[in-house]
């Protein structure tokens, strides 16, 4: 007998599988690295955006509300991806979002043999550093890489990366704050 | 009795007045000369005799014993006085002899008691000096804890205040004076350099 556990877990799977599968079929491994990028930035608006989540929380707001509200508020993104979170919504799934997320990009690795390094820096990157960043994560996981890039302009310099929930923090506010750190223990 | 041998002296002594009185002598002028002036009248001698020895009998047989035996309760009494005022003298110097050992015992008593009073006073200075430098020692020993504390707070607090500043500047010049290609720079020499994904 299935536990709730698990039934949240295969319904996961079901909305990941479904979202990677309409992105794949709309515009290809573009479209799902574009669909991967709009769900971690909606993933960290709904953590800053409190209202959001009790909104989509309170079962005295009918199910086809929040789906409109939805799709009103993230309009901009893949057309697949809004209709998904628009079920979740529906649903009652929005906060499971951030599950969602981790098997989608799982299932990215898995269907595409590709790694997604997020990438953050202060300054845009260059073919050449983007050559360098692929080459030694490439060298690392063991598959190809495709980098998502972002810029931080609160960081001083350096690069953070992330990859399979792993991540490389090389910024310049890290050693600072070491730095830091080091100088207090002395 | 005493009255009776009085009573009898006295008629004695009446005697003998009355006997001179019948036997006159007869006051004549000196009619020796030389050495026969030193011899007696024998006329007036034997009279005499005779009432000095009637006298001399009627005072050993009356007079004398009453004399010897006052003479004798006198030295009785004085006897028995000596005898007492020895005694007395005996008692005194025992007594003065005991007053002397209690006072001595009392002498020894209180210098004992001086000596211990003085004794347990020299032991209660050296608790209470030995507690007071105890207290003294704990109060700068804490003192000086605190002192170190607060020289290691003061010390920590200004590292951290360096510290601060320093990041502080470090960050400010890192940020403005660096252009967008020393930035990448330092991204591929950072990336060079970090870790491996494999390793965390």
């Amino acid at each position: 007998m299935p536990t709730n556990r698990h039934t949240a877990k295969a319904e996961a799977e079901l909305y990941a599988t479904t979202l990677l599968e309409a992105l794949n079929n709309e515009g290809g491994l573009d479209a799902v690295m574009n669909g991967r990028t709009q769900i971690d930035t909606i993933i960290r608006y709904a953590r800053a955006n409190a209202q959001l989540n009790e909104v989509m929380a309170d079962s005295s707001i009918a199910p086809e509300q929040r789906a409109q509200l939805v799709k009103r508020v993230f309009a901009d993104c893949e057309p697949a991806l809004v209709s998904v979170l628009a079920v979740m919504a529906e649903r009652g799934d929005f906060s499971r979002l951030n599950r969602i997320w981790d098997i989608y990009d799982a299932k990215i690795r898995e269907k595409f043999n590709v790694c997604v390094v997020d990438v953050v820096t202060r300054v845009a990157l260059d073919d050449h550093l983007r050559e360098v960043i692929k080459n030694k994560a490439g060298k690392d996981l063991g598959c190809d890489v495709v980098l998502n890039e972002s810029i931080d302009t609160s960081l001083l310099g350096g690069i953070i990366m992330s990859a399979n929930g792993q991540r490389i923090d090389a910024s310049v506010n890290t050693m600072l704050d070491n730095a830091r750190t080091a100088l207090k223990k002395n | 009795m005493k009255k009776t041998k009085l009573v009898k002296v006295g008629t004695a002594a009446a005697a003998f007045a009355a006997l001179q009185c019948a036997f006159p002598v007869l006051a004549f002028a000196s009619e020796k000369e030389g050495i026969a002036v030193l011899i007696p009248d024998m006329n007036e001698f034997i009279p005499m005799l005779v009432a000095f020895l009637i006298i001399l009998a009627v005072l050993a047989k009356l007079g004398w014993p009453v004399i010897d035996n006052i003479i004798t309760k006198r030295e009785t009494t004085i006897t028995e006085a000596l005898k007492k005022s020895e005694e007395a003298q005996v008692e005194s110097e025992r007594v003065l002899a005991e007053y002397r050992k209690q006072l001595a015992d009392a002498k020894a008593q209180s210098a004992q008691i001086i000596a211990d009073a003085r004794a347990t006073g020299e032991s209660v200075k050296a608790d209470i000096t030995a507690k007071a430098q105890a207290e003294a020692a704990d109060m700068i020993e804490k003192a000086r804890g605190a002192i170190e504390a607060e020289k290691k707070a003061a010390i920590a607090e200004l590292q951290s205040s360096v510290a601060d500043t320093s990041i502080a500047v470090a960050s400010k010049v890192i940020g403005a004076d660096l252009s967008d290609d020393e930035h990448r720079q330092l991204i591929e020499r950072y990336v060079n350099e970090a870790g491996s994904f494999n390793a965390n």
